[in-house]
């Protein structure tokens, strides 16, 4: 299946100052797809480009098959685009503000009728149906903003720091929707510097620097593709020794430290450096648990996107 | 790779004014414009202004009760009426169409809505037309409410059908053609405040600024005509030249244009012709100014709109 959204070599200068550097990159159907990066990045200047609202240097984007270049109005036709910040029609109520988005993409006035309710129904703002846009909340605008990309049902949506600036309620109900819509089938191919977000409700991240994709994949593969060796963390109650021990002997073991447990003084914690794959984990647990020592806590210190994002971000200063 | 059909391009035909109907930025902003009491309060300072201008007329005219016994008085009494609304609602027309329209695009850019626009599937051109369609309905709606004070006038009679054309295609004109221009200067400046600045400069130019030109010219030229000719006797080509020249000028100037054409048809002279007599007694006839200015400004604000249309277009660089 051919990418719904494929970047080649896309490159944007605003005089000497490159914003985006030679980008690749490529997001399927159906996929969560997290923008991540520092500010000033290229983040926003990758998706003012898909969006056909700047042009690039050099390089080309596709979305839905239709190059951003050649074809605007066929990107238009799939994308639903929503910019970091944007702005309401304040002498408007919300489902005129709706309406009059459907009528600009040529939407007929009944079926408008129905997908205005239907849309108010999905974001959960139908009993703020007639308030004037400018009475609602943060949370209730981005709400309105992201019914509004779904208007004419496109296929890709294009979000630019969606959950900015929102209160942590409305954020859970924005991530909550963006799942949805995946669900719905659309793609959702979203900036945030909110790395919560990102690890909570993306199929896949790409961690964009100085312009470039530095890395991209599944968290799990982010992880595993940074991991120069797996943090173990072993509770033993007694024969803490005799645990380092046989550990230290382990092939693929670079160290083992022991630590004191703070909150129970009487068990021991080892924190064993391995570079051997998760077959090894388990036989190592299985070697300990034969020799009768006794283990209360056996663990694999996991990286968080923010350990993945700063070791990467790190390294590319470096 | 398989591409999705992009969306249709070529639409059935329609009417102008199914066009409008079905262009939701004309829909949004007529609904935005009558919304509030902004509307009411320009059209009730608008009756009010030519009222009170009118009753001004009718009292002078008043005063002198042995002329407004006589049916000719009566008449002139007509067209005095007549000429003063049209001539302010003229001068009102250039200014309420200009800023009618001066915020329609920048405004959009300040409100962050414009881009909003741009990625849907409304074309530049439906935007820059609907924004245009709007504010010219808004300013013949205002033309449309001094109706009642202007026809006044017939109570008196010596309005003829002909002068009535003439005003309202005049009127139009007029606010068809400085609601481009401040709909060029929105599109082309990012803050409304710039655009206000220089469209209202521009309405200011073209309506008195260029009657003291032409002014100032038919003086510096009549001399340059008389100093040039030896024999004291201005030739006729130079003549000709800088009548062509005044005519342009009186042309290019609403108000200048509205004031020619007004006396051309008070001299009794044809509607569609303006005479001038050369000193050596030849007449030459030029179109008469409503008909240049007609064109001149229907051609100005096609070229207007086609270069609001590609601004809009634009992609950012």
């Amino acid at each position: 299946m051919s990418p719904i959204i494929e970047i080649k070599d896309l490159t944007k200068k605003y005089g000497k100052r490159t914003a985006v550097n030679h980008l690749n990159l490529s997001v399927e159907a159906g996929e969560i797809f997290g923008f991540v990066g520092p500010n000033g990045a290229g983040k926003t200047t990758t998706l003012r480009i898909l969006a056909t609202l700047l042009r690039a240097s050099s390089g080309e984007a596709f979305v839905a098959s239709h190059s951003v270049k050649k074809s605007p109005r066929g990107v238009r036709g799939a994308i639903g685009y929503m910019p970091d910040s944007f702005g309401f029609y304040h002498d408007m109520r919300v489902w005129e503000y709706l309406d009059f988005f459907g009528a600009c993409y040529h939407l007929r006035e009944a079926e408008r009728k129905r997908l205005v309710n239907d849309l108010l129904e999905l974001v959960d703002m139908t009993p703020r149906r007639d308030d004037m846009v400018d009475k609602l909340s943060r949370g209730m605008q981005q709400r309105l903003g992201l019914a509004r990309t779904l208007i004419h049902d496109p296929q890709v949506l294009i979000l630019d720091e969606p959950a900015s600036g929102l209160d942590p309620r409305a954020r859970v109900e924005i991530r909550e929707l963006l799942v949805e819509l995946a669900h719905m089938g659309k793609t959702v191919f979203f900036s945030t510097h909110i790395l919560a977000d990102v690890s909570e409700i993306c199929t896949r991240v790409g961690i964009i620097e100085a312009g470039q994709i530095i890395a991209t994949g599944t968290l799990d593969e982010l992880q595993r593709g940074l991991a120069t060796q797996r943090a173990v963390h072993i509770g033993v109650l007694d024969r803490a020794a005799e645990a380092q021990e046989f550990l230290a002997a382990l092939p693929g073991v670079s160290g083992v430290e022991v630590q004191p447990e703070q909150n129970h003084q009487q068990r021991t914690r080892l924190e064993v450096k391995f570079t051997g794959d998760d077959a090894a984990l388990s036989a190592m647990l299985a070697e300990l648990a034969a020799r009768h020592i006794p283990i209360v806590h056996f663990s694999e210190d996991s990286q968080n996107l923010e350990d993945i994002f700063m070791q990467l971000t790190k390294s590319s200063l470096e | 790779m398989s591409a999705i059909p992009a969306p249709p391009t070529i639409k059935p035909r329609r009417s102008f004014g199914e066009m409008l109907r079905r262009n939701p930025i004309t829909l949004k902003e007529m609904r935005s414009r009558m919304r509030g009491r902004r509307a009411f309060a320009v059209l009730t300072l608008n009756v009010f202004l030519l009222g009170l201008l009118v009753s001004l007329i009718y009292m002078a005219y008043a005063a002198s009760a042995q002329v407004i016994s006589s049916p000719s008085s009566l008449q002139s009494l007509g067209k005095a009426i007549f000429a003063t609304a049209v001539g302010m609602q003229l001068l009102i027309t250039c200014f309420t169409s200009s800023s009618a329209a001066v915020g329609a695009i920048s405004a959009e850019r300040e409100r962050q809505t414009f881009e909003l626009l741009r990625t849907t599937l409304l074309p530049a051109r439906s935007l820059v037309i609907g924004k245009l369609a709007a504010a010219v309905l808004f300013n013949l709606l205002i033309i449309l409410s001094a109706i009642p004070i202007a026809s006044l006038s017939f109570f008196f009679g010596g309005v003829t059908l002909e002068e009535i054309a003439i005003a309202s295609i005049f009127l139009i004109v007029t606010a068809i053609a400085f609601s481009t221009i401040g709909l060029f200067f929105s599109s082309l400046m990012r803050r409304t405040s710039q655009a206000t600045a220089v469209a209202t400069v521009v309405t200011l130019l073209l309506t008195f600024g260029l009657p003291v030109v032409m002014l100032i010219l038919q003086g510096l030229l009549s001399t340059m005509v008389y100093v040039s000719s030896q024999t004291g006797v201005p030739s006729v080509e130079a003549e000709i030249t800088r009548n062509f020249i005044l005519w342009l000028l009186i042309s290019i100037s609403p108000l200048s244009a509205g004031v020619a054409t007004l006396a051309t048809m008070l001299d009794s002279q044809s509607a569609l012709t303006m005479t001038m007599t050369l000193s050596n007694g030849t007449s030459i006839t030029y179109p008469s100014p409503w008909i240049t200015y007609t064109l001149i400004y229907l051609l100005l604000s096609l070229l207007l709109i086609w270069l609001s249309v590609r601004v809009v277009k634009r992609v950012d660089k």
